[in-house]
């Protein structure tokens, strides 16, 4: 298992700035998405790690080796793309053996006719295709190995360059949108069959994608990324509660995080549009937005008016399992989503009035800049 | 109106919308090639009142008559030079263009010249750099004779060369070939001609296959330790020029089968009919000499050659190199 670290990777093309001094540490056999809205920055840092893309300045290091003057094809890693770049003309199987000729065959041996003249030409090919069939078996496409990709569904080749990608057994895996060509069922399906792979292979994936969704569920951390910095390193977890800014919150969470002016007064008591939040934070009195994400929103239990917020239904979306209901906070023009379950909508019909209030301890609090500002615990 | 399947009616009117392209046609092609076809059997001239039947004899001539196997060898000899030739360059010119990234403008620009340049008048150009005594190809050779230039160009510095024996010293004693007078020369003369006008424009076919080729296949390569050009170019390049290559291949053949414009020109088909290309034997007989009927036959063994050329075109283009 190998590790890749970043240091100080920039990346400009002409005046414009992509990446802008990035620095991560991709511990062995980590799943680290690069996640981030499109044009952040994520594909290029990706094909820099490839060697595809040379960087303005910083280093890449594979395993602790400098690899900055290496080129792709030497840095043994695999990568999967978002348009699968499998040779059309090839079979599957072909297309499989492709990287382990290119590894094993000399130059000769690889030559077309007179290739196969070579004395070990055959034991090589009968070695390189055990690998390509045990691979093809373990990734289930095994009886698909004698077709061109063309005859193929998407999922079926995104299997096949996922197999090209592994019969090589490289130390890191670099994946760039693998998932952004397929319907939205397989993308889940797909999801946890990746997460089952790196779980098996035990190598270091990088995987960059800009759903956020597929970032939650699959990495063991997450870079979020926006225009060339990377805001945040950690896990989903520490990444969906604890974002470092109001761009992250908005970014991960899907419907996204509600955005609610607020003030904190002289003792640091947070309110938000008038309604007191229970929470405190130090310093002293200023005006701060406060971010709650639709799941933690419910009804306010009757007859308790200055607990919640006044809310008007514009529209009610279901969701089968749950419900989003859109408005906007009364009078005003903020516009919320909540999710609710079906149970507690049933009474629920647009244009009415409704009370909403945030389950306690989950809104996050941020500064006027945007910068997360975190709760004092109070002694009580 | 709902919609139905076709009636009578509407069957009959789809005909009558296509039946002005297929008059067009049968009267323009089918027709000629028709009439074409059956005077090959006869020795009908043009102003002749009598014709007869003759068979096979025709053909029977394109076998038998040293002429006519001149003819054969000439146009052969023309298009197994020039097709390969001048794709390989045009492959190899478009390779180097694509590849660099100043000047590609003006590279494209000189490479195609000779392919907007009107042939005939290009041709005229050639016969006279070409002439044996005004000519700047055999003055300058004639200008190395005796200076450094010989001792360079007659390869004596080879350790397995002979340099009296070899051509430029040969030239420089003798005199440089007639390149357009003398039968071993001519053909190749014309050949080069060939190449030197069509090769342009097979790399402008090749340069817009080329960006047709998907960047990321290429990344691909690399990732799965394509490191050399060649193995790159066996895997992605050549693969995916795939249509381009058949379709280079077709055009250039049929091209070089039609070869008239230079031997017209320059060698009349001469000397003794080493450049006797096709093309200006149909002329040649047909028009010149006024037999119809020994014309017509060369022109139907002419289309027999685009016939099968056409046909392979279509097999390969559908069965081996469109991938999806």
């Amino acid at each position: 298992m190998t590790g890749i670290r970043l240091s100080g990777i920039t990346k400009s093309f002409g005046d414009t700035s992509v990446l802008r001094g990035i620095n991560l540490d991709i511990a062995p056999g980590e799943f680290l998405t690069l996640v981030g809205p499109s044009g952040c920055g994520k594909s290029t840092l990706l094909r820099i790690i490839a060697g595809l893309e040379e960087q303005t300045g910083g280093d890449v290091e594979i395993g602790g080796v400098r690899v900055n003057n290496l080129r792709a094809s030497r840095r043994d890693l695999a990568m999967v793309f978002q348009s699968y770049a499998l040779y059309p003309h090839l079979t599957i199987a072909e297309n499989m053996q492709t990287p382990l000729k290119l590894r094993d065959l000399t130059f000769w041996e690889r030559f077309p006719l007179i290739g196969r003249l070579w004395p070990n030409y055959a034991a090589k090919m009968a070695a390189l295709n055990a690998t390509v069939r045990e691979t093809a078996d373990t990734l289930e496409i095994g009886h698909l190995l004698g077709r061109k990709p063309g005859q193929l569904s998407g999922g079926q080749r995104q299997r096949a360059a996922l197999g090209r990608a592994m019969v090589r057994k490289p130390v890191a895996f670099l994946m760039d949108e693998p998932l952004s060509n397929l319907d939205a069922a397989l993308r889940v399906h797909m999801r946890s069959e990746l997460a089952d792979l790196h779980r098996s292979l035990q190598t270091t994936f990088i995987y960059v994608t800009h759903d956020q969704a597929e970032a939650l569920t699959m990495s063991d951390r997450m870079a979020v990324m926006v225009e060339g910095n990377v805001l945040q390193l950690g896990t989903p977890e520490e990444i969906y509660r604890t974002p470092v800014d109001r761009c992250v919150a908005e970014f991960v969470g899907s419907p996204k995080i509600n955005i609610i002016p607020g003030a904190a007064d002289g003792n640091g008591r947070v309110s938000a549009y008038g309604t007191p939040l229970q929470q405190r934070i130090a310093g002293k009195a200023r005006r701060i937005q406060v971010g709650i994400r639709p799941e933690h929103l419910m009804l306010a239990p009757e007859g308790s008016h200055n607990e919640g917020w006044p809310f008007r239904v514009t529209h009610k979306e279901n969701l089968g399992s749950d419900f989003f209901l859109h408005g906007h906070l009364n009078g005003s023009n903020h516009r919320i989503i909540a999710r609710l379950t079906p149970d507690e909508v049933a009474m629920v019909t647009i244009g009415s009035e409704i009370t909403l209030c945030p389950a306690p301890g989950t809104p996050i609090a941020f500064d006027e800049g945007g910068r997360r500002i975190g709760f004092v615990k109070d002694r009580q | 109106m709902t919609a139905r399947a076709p009636t009578h009616r509407t069957h009959r009117a789809g005909y009558w919308f296509v039946a002005p392209a297929i008059v067009l046609m049968v009267v323009i092609l089918i027709v000629p090639i028709l009439i074409a076809a059956l005077l090959s059997f006869t020795d009908y001239s043009l102003g002749n009142p009598e014709i007869s039947w003759v068979g096979f004899e025709n053909y029977d001539r394109m076998v038998n008559r040293s002429t006519y196997t001149r003819m054969i060898t000439a146009t052969a000899t023309y298009v197994l030079v020039v097709v390969p030739a001048s794709i390989l360059l045009g492959l190899g010119a478009a390779l180097l263009i694509n590849s660099v990234k100043r000047f590609n403008d003006l590279y494209k620009t000189i490479y195609f010249l000779p392919v907007m340049a009107a042939l005939l008048a290009m041709a005229i150009v050639w016969e006279f750099s070409l002439h044996p005594s005004l000519g700047i190809v055999n003055k300058t050779l004639a200008s190395g004779c005796g200076t450094a230039a010989e001792s360079v160009l007659s390869f004596g510095w080879l350790p397995w060369v002979d340099a009296q024996a070899s051509w430029y010293a040969r030239g420089c004693e003798r005199g440089f070939p007639l390149c357009f007078g003398n039968k071993d020369y001519a053909i190749w003369t014309i050949c080069f001609i060939g190449i030197w006008q069509a090769f342009g424009f097979n790399m402008v076919l090749y340069l817009a296959g080329l960006t047709s080729v998907s960047r990321e296949l290429y990344h691909a390569a690399e990732i799965d330790g394509a490191t050399s050009a060649w193995d790159r170019f066996r895997l992605v390049t050549w693969p995916m020029l795939g249509p381009t290559t058949v379709f280079v291949v077709t055009i250039t053949t049929i091209r070089s089968f039609q070869v008239f414009d230079t031997v017209e020109a320059i060698t009349l088909g001469g000397p003794s009919k080493s450049t006797f290309v096709m093309m200006y034997a149909i002329y040649e007989k047909a028009i010149q000499q006024n037999l119809i009927g020994m014309g017509s036959a060369i022109t139907v063994v002419f289309l027999t050659f685009v016939l099968l050329l056409t046909l392979g075109q279509r097999y390969l283009v559908e069965r081996r190199v469109h991938y999806s």
